[in-house]
């Protein structure tokens, strides 16, 4: 566990209700069993009273003066030792008749028998001062005319020490069992919200591009969510082909009038032939850029989309050797199994398209395109054997639509909207010179998994 | 040199058919999917220019079944969008080039030209043939250095039969490769075309092989 945990979580919520739902229960269960353990302990207490009561009426005799005796006195020594807190006596109205040796020069409390004879339990002062607790009755024996009261005490430090006892051995019990109860709850808590943190790696692995969905078999409570967010990531990718098919068509839609009145427009003689010229090469501009730009997906657009840099690299060098055929290239390709992009695999397709054409465009005899991960960070390098480009004039290659040298055919956008495309992704295009010779072009785009 | 035009949009198919046949090229247009292939799998071209966005069936799937039968002709795909993925797909199935819309007509005719040039096996865009030299980049023949002038069907021949220098071209396959589909094959018109191309560049340039067709041969004295 976490030293703190936040109050907005759930492990919260459920680890403190749950501890104040056991702490008030055993609180509640510990208060029960410390008054059934008084009232059990209280009724033994007064079933020894019983007996001792009864071992006095039955020692009781009525002499033949009229006056009670005792055959025996009652062999428990606790009777004997003064202030033990054990007493008995024996009373006709107030004038007792008899007692123990423990009550001891000093009288026993008033004890009030009930009158119809039935027997009651009191508590009253015993003779130290102490609290007793006893009982009394009133017994009329065969031979005598008026009632006689038995009295039998007990002291009652004998019950709160018992209870004393119990309830302490109970709370430490009970505190084991909480801390015990608490502990379960913990576990519980942290095997129950296992599915939602393998949930929330899930999660993390999407946005990271590490998958693209989240897998199935969550538990049936957390399952609808994983489905729903399943279809959102579905939708997203669909407006997003939704959008690049309209990008698509109506870039094909606007491309054949352009081509048409492109060239139409050279066969124009004069200053109205040169205006629609100037107009039309405008027009092919912003439709060129704007096009490409939608066309683009951007970092985001598109949760758990990766693309893989090794086949991306193989498809356009096989394209290069094709369209330079003629030219002999040695196009070479580093190793780069296990480097992935995190991002459109269209997107991956431009910004290397452009910078491999480039390099063959301009190089002598080689081209060479390597990739490395570097933390969260993928480098792609494509270098080129050709002139170079003079270093102060490297930053301004990349300025919109310039071109150094207007004889070598393209459009002049292609290392702009690698630019742009690698900004969208949060990374750059660095040209530096090359060993071999020529420019180095390195892209720094975010890595995936 | 005979061009299939494979294009839907017919503006663009009329201006590539225009720009072709002024050049010296042969060129048949085809609206669909369907009826270029067709003309593709019937007739012998020495190139194609295909737009992937085709009605009935799509340009790539076209170029697959060219290639799945064999049909090696060079050729060029006309794409829309203008994506590397487009470029690579259409690579990948066979396509020797490509040219983004919109284009213009120049730069066309240069990837047609190398296109059909490295088809042919050959690195420079100059043919050589004794002291007659044909640029197919600026479409001009020179004769010891001098400009000749030659009219659009005789360049044509003149192209054809430079592209296969040394081996026997019968009449047949010059007039499929410098005519379009809609000529009457029974003429006797190469005879007055190459009759028109000895003329201008010198008796022994083309060689007859009676009964066989036509050979382009250096004279043994050049000077």
């Amino acid at each position: 566990m976490r030293p703190q945990i936040p109050r907005s979580t759930l492990s919260f919520r459920l680890i403190a209700s749950s501890i104040v739902w056991v702490a008030g229960s055993l609180v509640a269960a510990g208060f029960l069993l410390v008054l059934l353990f008084r009232d059990h302990i209280e009724r033994r207490f007064d079933a020894q009273l019983y007996d001792h009561l009864e071992e006095l009426v039955a020692a009781s005799e009525i002499s033949l003066r009229g006056t009670l005796e005792l055959t025996w006195v009652p062999s428990d020594p606790r009777f004997n030792r003064p202030h033990s807190g054990w007493y008995w006596q024996i009373l006709r109205g107030n004038e007792v008749v008899a007692e123990s040796a423990s009550v001891w020069r000093r009288g026993l409390g008033i004890a009030e028998p009930n009158r119809d004879g039935s027997p009651a339990i009191q508590r009253f002062a015993g003779p130290g001062g102490e609290e007793v607790r006893g009982l009394v009755q009133n017994i009329t024996l065969p031979e005598a005319e008026t009632p006689f009261t038995f009295v039998v005490a007990g002291p009652v430090t004998d019950i709160a020490g018992d209870v004393r006892e119990f309830t302490s051995k109970l709370v430490i019990t009970l505190g084991v069992l909480g801390l015990c109860l608490v502990g379960a709850v913990l576990a519980q808590v942290r095997f129950g919200l296992r599915p939602l943190r393998a949930m929330q790696k899930a999660l993390s692995d999407i946005r990271t591009g590490g998958r693209d969905r989240l897998p199935t078999g969550f538990p049936d409570e957390v399952q609808p969510v994983a489905h729903e967010l399943n279809a959102v990531l579905d939708h997203n990718a669909a407006v997003l082909g939704r959008f690049r098919t309209q990008a698509g068509n109506l870039a094909h839609g606007l491309r054949n009038p352009l081509t048409v009145i492109r060239n139409e427009a050279r066969e124009v003689k004069g200053d109205s032939g040169k205006v629609l010229r100037d107009q039309v090469s405008v027009l092919t501009g912003l439709v060129e850029r704007h096009l490409s730009q939608a066309r683009i997906a951007g970092s985001g657009s598109v949760l758990g989309t990766r693309a893989s840099v090794e086949k991306t690299a193989e498809d356009l060098r096989f394209s290069m050797q094709r369209l330079y055929g003629d030219r002999a290239l040695d196009i070479r390709v580093g190793p780069m199994a296990g480097l992935w992009f995190k991002g459109d695999a269209e997107d991956l397709e431009e910004m290397m398209g452009n910078l491999m054409d480039n390099a063959c465009k301009w190089a002598r005899g080689q081209v060479v395109v390597t990739g490395e991960k570097s933390g969260e960070q993928l480098l792609i390098a494509v270098e080129d054997d050709g002139p170079g480009i003079p270093e102060d004039q490297m930053n301004d290659v990349l300025k919109r639509g310039r071109r150094l040298d207007e004889t070598v055919p393209g459009s002049g956008l292609g290392l702009h909207i690698v630019q742009d495309i690698a900004e969208l992704y949060q990374g750059g295009l660095y040209l530096t010179p090359s060993p071999l010779g020529g420019v180095r072009a390195e892209l720094e785009l975010p890595a995936a998994g | 040199m005979r061009i299939l035009v494979v294009e839907d949009d017919q503006h663009v198919a009329r201006q590539i058919e225009r720009t072709l046949r002024k050049n010296g090229y042969a060129a048949d247009v085809a609206r669909d999917g369907e009826e270029g292939q067709f003309l593709g799998d019937t007739e012998p071209y020495d190139a194609v220019i295909l737009d992937l966005g085709l009605p009935i069936a799509d340009g790539l799937t076209v170029l697959g079944r060219w290639r799945e039968a064999g049909r090696r002709m060079p050729v060029l795909i006309l794409t829309a969008r203008g994506s590397w993925r487009e470029k690579v797909t259409g690579l990948r199935a066979g396509a020797d080039d490509y040219l983004a819309k919109p284009f213009e007509m120049e730069e066309l005719l240069a990837r047609i030209e190398a296109m059909i040039r490295r088809a042919s096996g050959h690195a420079s865009a100059v043919f050589e043939c004794g002291p007659v030299k044909l640029d197919t980049s600026t479409s001009r023949v020179t004769l010891k250095g001098d400009l000749v002038e030659l009219t659009a069907l005789e360049f044509g021949t003149l192209s054809y039969l430079m592209h296969h220098q040394g081996k026997v071209v019968s009449k047949t396959e010059l007039t499929e490769h410098i005519y379009d589909q809609d000529f009457d094959r029974d003429s006797n018109v190469i005879e007055v075309l190459v009759n028109r191309l000895r003329k201008k560049l010198g008796a022994s340039l083309i060689k007859t092989h009676r009964g066989q067709g036509y050979q382009l041969n250096a004279p043994p004295n050049t000077s």
